[in-house]
């Protein structure tokens, strides 16, 4: 039992190894299935033998596997004789080979027998191709990675430097504004305050540059404006008994409206002058008015109102008039003087009236 | 088997047709120069932008000195956005004083019927204007002051009615503006088409017989508040009527019911001023 055992197992080794060299030697031959042209093939593996370089090895190792097939079968010894030329060519090969099968093929030689041998020696001959494929095609890989990093530098440059030149640009642009910002509020209050204090004294009260507009409002603001008619209409409706919010509403917005009316009614008539300024020099003109209507809202004496509000009356007039007289043709002073009159006139009456 | 064999050798042909691209890779490479020349234009475009976002503001040249006298003539753009310039409406208001001066003595004689007739050629929207403005102030203090004496002759506790104001204004420039949008379409419609800016000049030189007559009714005499106020409808009326049948006396016969109606229109606003302005109520 031991020996025949020992006997099936060298055969079914040597017959796996012969089946792989076959594959291993001639890829192409596996499209051929014509019996002359396998008859052809046979003729270079002859030549491979002749050419080994250790013939004497060969022929040693030959002779002893020739008695071994000899005691067995005599059919089977025929056959083997043409394999056997084959397998000489290469020992070490067939070395590296019984070492894989015996590995690979350990469960295979217990299940199948002949039959289901031939499938598996297809798969390993499979592998080897892949692994020659991936050598060709790493070189231009690697060429085309090097080639794709040269442009990578190109373009970040040109951007960098505009970014650098606009930033610089942007640096002088700023250079005074970080001075303002940093300042205290109340130093920017108190620089407010003295605009407008300066720009008062340039309008309500005598100066050498009341003739001329540009010299007497160069610096103009709203702020000055929009307080004098906030204080007037709030005033007026903290004096007032009934219909507080109305009264604000109606002075407010005959204050606000009249200066642009007014404005507007220059340009129409031909006059030339800076919209907001003239705003401004309106807006200023109301001081004296206010200053009459905190008189009259702490005195309750309707003659006295009369009087304090025709004085203040006559001051906003009287500081109106040069500026609004030099913006029109002197044929048309007084159409543009009048509106002017007009509106601080019926101030004061709202003035006297409400109590 | 074979067949399974057969594909395996197929990849590997296709793995071995795979190494060959890398011939055209050169090609791919000098693509990609180009891209590289390409991105220098739009570097230079948008260093063009930001070097003229960063450029200082150019403030606009404010020029304080005097207004220059002679006139100028800016600029008309053409267009439906025109009639929200200033520009549009300085042809009504190039009037003089003496015009307006004169203007207003014509409207205090009104049986002559001649205003029409001088105000052809430029009719104005200053007069009209600033005599509604004129009449809502008078109107309103008037108001105030007599419901003032008013309340003081018997000794009652009285209050400011700011309300007189916004009446005033709604009155004023309601009348002034309806009245003549609704007669310029009524003439359009009879074949006798006159100017809008004529009607409103019309118009609102007719009211200013209104203003003396209110600062008169001050008087506290109940007759003759209905005198003035009866006198300065008639004028008034008499005004508008007399220059409008010179206008639309070619109408047909429908041209003295129009008269007519506006006739007793200028009257009846007379009666309903006096009625709310000077009705006291202690």
């Amino acid at each position: 039992m031991r020996y025949y055992e020992t006997t099936s197992f060298r055969v079914r080794t040597l017959r796996h190894t012969f089946i792989l060299i076959l594959f291993y030697h001639r890829p192409l031959c596996n499209f051929d299935f014509s019996s002359s042209s396998d008859l052809n093939l046979n003729f270079p593996q002859i030549k491979a033998f002749d050419l080994n370089p250790f013939p004497g090895k060969n022929k040693s190792t030959n002779h002893h596997r020739n008695l071994q097939y000899l005691s067995g079968e005599e059919k089977m010894s025929h056959n083997d004789t043409i394999p056997l030329y084959q397998s000489s060519q290469s020992d070490i090969d067939e070395i590296e080979n019984m070492m894989n099968d015996s590995f690979q093929s350990g469960p295979g030689t217990v299940l199948p027998a002949r039959p289901p041998s031939p499938i598996r020696p297809s798969i390993p001959v499979s592998s080897s191709p892949f692994v020659q494929s991936n050598l060709p095609p790493l070189p231009p890989s690697s060429s085309s990675s090097t080639q794709k990093v040269m442009p990578v530098p190109a373009p970040p440059p040109l951007p960098s430097a505009g970014n650098e030149g606009n930033k610089s640009i942007g640096g002088s642009g700023f250079g005074s504004p970080p001075n303002t910002l940093t300042e205290p509020v109340w130093d920017t209050v108190k620089r407010d305050l003295s605009r407008i204090v300066s720009n008062l004294k340039l309008v309500v009260f005598p100066n050498p540059y009341r003739e001329d507009p540009g010299k007497a409002l160069r610096d103009w603001d709203l702020w000055g404006p929009f307080f004098f008619i906030v204080f007037l209409g709030l005033t007026l409706s903290w004096s007032a008994s009934v219909k507080k919010s109305e009264v604000f509403a109606v002075a407010f917005a005959l204050l606000a409206a009249g200066a642009v009316i007014l404005t507007l009614n220059v340009l129409l008539l031909g006059g030339h002058i800076i919209f907001f300024q003239s705003l401004s020099l309106l807006g200023y003109c109301l001081f004296p008015l206010d200053v009459g209507a905190v008189i009259c809202m702490l005195k309750d004496n309707v003659i006295l109102k009369m009087v304090v509000v025709s004085v203040t009356l006559a001051w906003s007039s009287w500081a109106a008039y040069p500026f609004m007289s030099a913006a029109v043709n002197p044929r048309r002073k007084a159409l543009a003087l009048y509106p002017v009159f007009l509106m601080y006139v019926s101030v004061g009456f709202l003035i006297i009236a409400i109590n | 088997m074979m067949m399974s064999g057969g594909s395996y050798t197929n990849i590997d042909h296709q793995k071995v047709s795979g190494s060959v691209p890398a011939v055209p890779d050169p090609g791919h490479v000098t693509v990609k120069f180009a891209d590289s020349n390409l991105q220098t234009f739009p570097p230079s475009a948008t260093q063009g932008k930001i070097s003229g976002g960063t450029n200082p503001p150019r403030d606009a040249d404010d020029t304080f000195s005097r207004p220059v006298n002679g006139t100028t003539d800016e600029p008309q753009s053409s267009g439906w956005l025109h009639r929200f310039t200033v520009g549009a409406y300085k042809p009504y208001f190039d009037v003089d004083t003496s015009d307006v001066v004169e203007r207003l003595k014509e409207s205090l004689f009104p049986f002559r019927g001649t205003f029409t007739e001088k105000t052809a050629n430029n009719p104005d929207l200053y007069g009209p204007f600033w005599i509604c403005t004129t009449l809502i102030f008078v109107a309103a203090s008037i108001g105030t002051f007599v419901t003032y004496i008013a309340h003081k002759l018997k000794k009652q506790e009285w209050n400011y009615d700011i309300n007189l104001v916004t009446w005033s204004a709604g009155v004023f420039y309601g009348y002034v503006t309806i009245v003549p949008l609704a007669l310029y379409v009524v003439l359009k419609y009879f074949s006798a088409p006159s100017g809008l800016v004529q009607l409103f000049c019309l118009y609102g030189y007719s009211l200013f017989v209104f203003i003396p007559a209110l600062c008169l009714s001050v008087v506290p005499l109940e007759i003759f508040r209905w005198v003035i106020a009866g006198l300065a409808g008639f004028m008034s009326a008499t005004f508008v009527a007399l220059n409008l049948k010179a206008h639309i006396n070619s109408a047909g016969e429908r041209w003295f019911l129009i008269v007519v109606s506006i006739f007793l229109l200028q009257l009846a606003l007379s009666v309903v001023l006096k009625l709310y302005l000077f009705t006291v109520t202690v």
